[in-house]
Formats: structure tokens, sequence, C-alpha cells
């Protein structure tokens, strides 16, 4: 008898959000669309709701219902890093994984193959358990339900009380029909037009849906309601599609004795890769990256990752990448005990040189020279600037990595102050207004030709900008011989034009009124300043050059 | 006692129709040797200066070791995209190294019609990190353009800034699977000594500066560093071809006359001056 099992995390996106910001435990909590007073909201959860916060209201209206809200943007990519994560910690219970989406079912459902199984485990419920507790033990909110149909376990695992209980085992197609046709519609994915009407006609559960005439359906609610309709009655059966899972080729050597030397550690990188190439060789694919895995002694586990321009093959250009890498490394913190190679493999896929040469330039030993650059001073040290929407000046910028021409971007990228880009954009979009991407679009990958705009506006000065804006001495009173805004060298102030005022921020705690200026000191340097309002300090952002 | 004429130790006055010192301000057409006679010291001199000042352009600095510096009112990074813009329009890659902490500002860069998306920027911790990333760009022979942004690095030194090669932020420790879990190291990965700390000045070692040269001359690339220095300061190097200053001289309303005064020029001697007119970016956007 066919078995199946349904994973609900419930509201998965905000799930993201709350594991983000644990510090908004017992407010309530919204995913927003963009982080702006006319964000919409798209998820919201129970505290949320109980104030009257609902999906679709604007992030301000929702703030007049619960001025103690917290919202944040959870963009399409983390969800389905998240999503890719859970179906690879799935695959430890069951071979076949099904990652939701289909049926509109929305992120955080699963459909896993729970047949076979009981020779292996005590009893189907006994598996089902050890399920969810590996997913609440990594801190996620799941229910668990083993059926025998894909509908039938869906609806029963967005039953409220079945979710509450965690893990329900049905034990007959027709306990699981009865239960199911108790579940209420706003609690599967109807489309919410449909799921009104439907209401309206008095039909609020599956089974008063299920009991409703196929074809009529379609011709009142579309061919989606209809489709659903012969899902959830059988006459549909989908079978399971279980993600492909690819294991990574790894290559590891534990080491009879402690190594502290950097150039024996690379003769030993470079045994290990040449088996690594040699299977991605056999299997029609090259490499994309290289991780090496360093576990010391004393200190723990160390990652190292480096990409090349290109997917390749070729052992010393890899070679060169980690020696770059671990070659900038003198002496090592502490011995190392094991090496470690992960290869991640991609398919090769055939180069198309193009008819015209743009560039009288070798762009692919551009790309090379950049990889190389990457490897030797980090990922996140080879950037390109892109332009967003923002009213600081800081937040109208960010720099994103180069992806390699392969299409990788940066494993470990940085979340740093310093670092990449700001979380408070992700996922911002907006029209572009000058030669630069602007919001959510796809960097672009390896050197590209440029394309500078022919009706620019060159006669423009270009300011310089100071990451962290510098703070400046508070002002006295009395300032007899003038503002000393860089000390006596530079002389005092001369001229100022301003305030260019930037206020915004008062939706959320980050509050922010700056009065920018253009302060020009004696000796001619022309510095652009703001006073920060509520810290009521001068700040030097930058300077016009 | 008969005396003799009185004979003067001055050299004697050389032929005038020997000697013939061009007005500068004539011009000379193209290709016709400006000195074709013998000169007192018996040298014979060609040399054909160009008809016209050069503009600023991307021709001037390729495959040169360059040089832009300004002082307190200067416009060297406006300056210097024109000739990232100059570059991008003949549709190659410029590549800019600089700090972290002190960069140009995009939106305005953008503005003058730079494709942001043609511009690599490297962003490093110091100076001596910065001729390593030099050196690995230019001998790509690429780029047509590598600008190192020393002016960066002297902010961030100003300010206290870190100059260490340290930087854990890029680092992560994963537990190695099938072997019991570590504690992930709480400490970043020890780089070697720290480089010396940045005060100020360009730290711009001489073999780094000849090999450099060397690089920008075999690809046809355009080396430039930009310094924060008055103009009767030295240039970084005697390798430096052709050094600039870049500063604004005169004010009008909101807009600026930005001088360019080329200091140095090994190719065609100093002197040249370009002008431009810029004006003040509109408030913040």
């Amino acid at each position: 008898m066919s078995r199946m099992a349904c994973v609900d995390l419930p509201e998965l996106p905000l799930q993201l959000l709350t594991r983000r910001h644990p510090e908004w435990a017992g407010n309530p909590v919204v995913v927003v669309d963009r982080d702006s007073p006319q964000g919409v909201v798209t998820w919201a959860d129970e505290l949320a709701r109980s104030r009257g916060v609902l999906p679709g209201m604007r992030y301000a209206g929702a703030l007049s219902l619960a001025s103690d809200l917290h919202a944040g943007v959870v963009t399409d990519r983390e969800v389905a890093k998240a999503v890719a994560r859970l179906t690879r910690k799935l695959a430890n219970h069951t071979p076949r994984v099904e990652p939701g989406g289909a049926e509109g079912a929305g992120p955080g459902v699963f459909w896993l193959d729970a047949r076979g199984l009981e020779p292996l485990y005590a009893s189907l419920e006994a598996w089902a358990r050890g399920v969810r507790d590996d997913l609440v033990g990594a801190g996620w909110r799941a229910a668990v339900v083993v059926g025998f149909s894909r509908f039938g376990a869906y609806a029963m695992s967005r039953s409220p009380d079945r979710a509450r209980r965690g893990v329900v085992v049905l034990k007959t197609p027709g306990e699981e029909s009865a239960a199911s046709r108790r579940v209420t519609l706003d609690r599967i994915a109807v489309a919410p037009h449909a799921r009104e009407s439907l209401a309206k006609l008095g039909v609020t559960t599956v089974g008063a849906f299920l009991d409703l005439p196929a074809d009529a359906l379609g011709k009142r609610f579309g061919p989606d309601v209809r489709r659903l309709h012969r899902l959830a009655t059988g006459q549909l059966d989908l079978p399971l599609q279980p993600a492909k899972l690819e294991t990574p080729s790894i290559e590891r050597r534990d080491l009879e004795y402690v190594e502290t030397n950097v150039s024996r550690l690379l003769e030993i990188v470079k045994v290990l890769l040449d088996p690594l190439i040699a299977r991605a060789k056999e299997r029609g694919r090259a490499l994309a990256g290289l991780d090496v895995g360093l576990r010391f002694e004393r200190l723990g586990d160390h990652v190292e990752s480096v990409r090349p321009a290109a997917p390749t093959r070729d052992t010393d250009r890899l070679l060169e990448l980690v020696r770059l890498r671990l070659g900038a490394i003198r002496k090592l913190p502490d011995g190392v005990v094991e090496v470690m190679l992960v290869a991640r493999e991609v398919s090769e896929a055939p180069g198309q040189k193009s008819l015209l040469e743009r560039s009288r330039r070798d762009l692919a030993a551009g790309e090379r020279a950049v990889a190389r650059v990457r490897a030797r001073f980090g990922d996140e040290s080879v950037v390109r600037a892109r332009l967003r929407e923002g009213h600081l000046p800081e937040g109208r910028f960010a720099w994103d990595p180069i992806p390699a021409a392969s299409g990788e971007l940066a494993m470990s990228s940085s979340a740093s102050g310093t670092g990449v880009s700001s979380s408070r954009a992700a996922g911002r979009s907006g029209a572009a207004g000058s030669r630069g991407r602007v919001g959510g679009e796809a960097p672009k990958k390896g050197l590209q030709a440029p394309s500078p705009s022919p009706t620019a506006d060159t006669g423009a000065l270009v300011r310089r900008i100071h990451v962290r804006p510098r703070a400046l001495p508070p002002r006295p009173r009395h300032e007899p011989d003038g503002w000393m805004l860089r000390g006596l060298e530079q002389g005092p102030v001369v001229r100022v034009a301003g305030p260019y005022v930037v206020s915004g921020g008062w939706w959320n705690d980050r509050t922010v009124h700056r009065e920018y200026h253009f302060a020009e000191t004696q000796d001619g340097e022309l510095l652009w300043v703001y006073f920060d309002r509520p810290r009521r300090r001068w700040f030097l952002q930058g300077r016009v050059e | 006692m008969e005396v003799g004429p009185v004979r003067s130790s001055a050299k004697p006055d050389p032929p005038s129709a020997a000697l013939e010192v061009p007005d500068p301000s004539t011009p000379v057409e193209a290709g016709e040797p400006l000195w074709t006679e013998w000169t007192s010291e018996g040298l014979r001199r060609g040399a054909t200066p160009v008809a016209t000042p050069a503009a600023w352009s991307l021709e001037a600095f390729a495959g040169r070791f360059g040089e832009i510096s300004g002082g307190a009112a200067c416009a060297t990074l406006t300056l210097v995209f024109r000739l990232v813009y100059e570059a991008q329009r003949r549709g190659e890659v410029a590549a800019w190294i600089g700090h972290r902490a002190s960069t140009f500002y995009p939106p305005d860069v953008a503005a003058t019609g730079v494709d942001l998306d043609g511009l690599v920027v490297v962003r490093i911790a110091n100076a001596v990190e910065a001729a390593t990333a030099s050196d690995l760009l230019v001998r790509s022979g690429s780029f047509a353009i590598v600008v190192v942004d020393f002016v960066g690095f002297k902010e961030a030194a100003r300010r206290g800034g870190t100059t260490s090669v340290l930087d854990a932020s890029a680092r992560r420790a994963i537990p190695l699977p099938s072997l019991p879990s570590f504690p992930s190291s709480s400490r970043s990965v020890a780089r070697g000594r720290a480089p010396r700390t940045f005060r100020g000045g360009v730290d711009l070692p001489i073999h780094a500066q000849t090999r450099l040269a060397g690089l920008a001359k075999r690809h046809d690339t355009a080396f430039v560093c930009l310094t924060d220095k008055d103009a009767d300061r030295p240039s970084i190097g005697s390798l430096v071809s052709l050094r600039a200053h870049a500063a604004r001289t005169a004010r009008s309303a909101d807009r600026y006359r930005c001088e360019i005064r080329v200091l140095k020029d090994k190719r065609r001697g100093p002197g040249r001056v370009h002008v431009e007119e810029c004006h003040v970016p509109d408030g913040l956007c």
C-alpha cells in the first residue's frame, strides 16, 4: 500500500525571519516585500493576525494596528536556499523527498516517500517522530503527517489541531479521507478570490468542496481550482517527483603526523586533487569551485574556498589558486591533522566564441587574473558597484562579489559591517536611474564588456565616500577663528551649502535625520558633512574630489 | 712690455644662424624637426614636439606608470574617471583598487556615464596588497586602465583604520562530516606578520614599481596611482612616467574650474595644462 508523508513547516518565510531575529520573540512579526511604509505584508504570524494584521496590508497600515510590529524582508533566494537545505536534511530519513511549490502548496511543504520504512524503524510513527525531532532540534516548527495520498496528507498537515500535536499517522485511507474533509478551506492553498466566493456559498470545508461538481468548479473558478478538486478526489494522482540531490565529490586524508608546513600541505592538496579531477572528467563535469577543509589539532575546523574564473579540470590552475590562498599564510596557527577537499562540480557547457571581437584584450585572461585576486585576498575582495534605491548615501549602492563565469557566487559571503551589502535593502527593486543595476537584478557573471552611457553628464564632480562616517569634534559655542572642521592646517570653513535633509526610518526603530552640507575650507577642500540630529553631532561623510 | 689684446674668458657667441630657438607658440608641422642645425655643443637634435598640447585622454597614460596627485582642492577622482569612461567607450574593461573604508561614490560615477558593471573593483586593506593586486591585474593584459587609489589608504590611516590583512569575516568553520564536531574556531587564521602601518605617503616598494612599469608597458595598460599631496612634493618614485596634478582652481556659482597640470612627462616634457569646468553634485541625489 502506498504510504506518503507530508512535512509542513508553516509560514517558512516567517520562520526564516524569526530565526534571523530571535530577539523579536513575543512580538508580532510580519514579512514584507520591501522595507518601506508602502511595503506589502506577505506573511503574518498568529500574534499579528490576532491584532488584525493580515497579508495584503500595507506596512504602514499594519503598524497602526500593532505599534510593536516587527517586519523584515525575506528574499526568494533565501527561501530557496532554506528549501534546499531542508530537502537535504529530510533526505537523511528517506531517499525520496519532493519539495513543495507544486499545486500552490507554497514553501515549507515537503512530501516524503514513506514506503518500505517499517522494517527499518519500530513503526511509522517512530520514523515520523524522528523526522520531526530532527527538524525541531534544528530550530524549525514542523508537523509530520503520514497518510496515503498527496492531498490527504497535505490537508491533514495544515489542520491546526493536528499540527499542534506534531506527528500524525493515519491508519487507513478512510480515516485520512474522513479527517481531511473536516479541514477548513482557509488552511489549504485555494486562491483567495475562489475561497471567498465559496464561502458565500457556504462551502468552507474540504468535504463541502469535494462534494461540488468538478466541471462546474472549472467553469466558475478556473482551471486551477478544478485541478485542485481533481487532486483532492484522487482523480489526478501525481507520483512523487523527488528532488535530485547531488553528493559532492570529496577526497580526504587523515594525516599520520601534525603538519605545520604550508608547502607540504600544498603537496597533500595536490595529491588529493588528482582523483577529484579524474572523477569529474569521468562524469563529464568540471570544477567550478574547490573547498579546502583543514582540521587543526586544537583550533578546530577551517575552510578556504577558491573559485576559478571558469569551470576547469586544469589541476595546475586550481593548485595555483590554492597556493595563492594558502601562500599568504606564512605560518599556520596550529598543526593540521586532516585535510579534506570538496569539489563543486558543474556540467561542462561548450564555450562559444563570439563572432565579432568586441575588444582587443583577452577577457578570459582578465577573469583568470580576477580569480587569482579572489584566491589571494578573499571572495569579497573583487566586487562591482550596484546602485540601489535608498535615501541615505550609503544605502544608495552596494558591493556585489563578481561571480565567476561559471555562475557560482561566493560560498562564504560576508555579512560584516564592512561587508558586501546591507541587509536592509535585500530584495528592494526600483527604476534604474543611471548606469548600474538597481535592486534585485542578478549580478552579471565574469568580466563584461562595458556599455557606458553615450549621453552622460561628464561634467559632474565625483565624491569620495567613507563607509563609516567619521564623527567630527563638537562645535564650540564660540568660534573666534571660524569653524575648524578639519583642524588648523586646512583652515576654517569659508563657505557652506545646504542643508539637504534626509529623514526616514520612522516606521521602524531606525529613525534617521541628517542635514547634509558641503563645507569648503580655506585651503579649498570641499567636504561632504552632515549634522545627525538624533545624535546631535557632525559627521564627515566624504569629500568632493 | 707689449700687452696683447685682452682675451675674454667668456665663450664666444655662437653664430646666430646656427641656433634658432623657436617660439613655443608658433605651431610646428608634425614631422618637421625643430632643430636642424648643430648646437654649440655639437649635438644634433631632432626633437619634434606635438602640434598642440595633448588633451586629457587615456592615450597619454597608455602603457605607462602614471600618477595623478591632488592637494586640498583636488579633482583627482573626477578627472581619473574621465579616463575610465574613455576606456569603456572603447569597449575595454577598467579596474579600480582601493581601500574598503574609503572609496568613490558609485552614484556620482554612474552619473558621469561610467558603466559600473564594466568596472572591476578590488577592495583591500593596505598598500602592499594593492601592489600585489595591481601586479595580478596588469599582468593579464586585459585591462585598459588599472587605477590604485592611494588617497583612500591615506584616509583610512588617518582614521586609524586597520591595515591588517586579517579578515575573519570571509572565513567560516564547518564541521567535517562523519567526524566528531569540533567547536568553531573563534580565531581567524593568522596570515604571517601584519604589514607595517600605512601613515600617509605611498608605500609602494621600488621593486613593485619596476615590475608594474614593465608590465604596463608590455600590455599597453595605463597604470595610474592617485595620491594626496601638493604639486611640489616628489612623485611616488623615479619610475613614474607621467605625473599630473589635478586641482580645482576657481569657482563660479556651482561650477568649478578644474585644472590638470602635467608636472612630469618622460615622453613629451612637463608643462601642459588641461582645463575643464565641472559642477558640484546636485545636493545628495
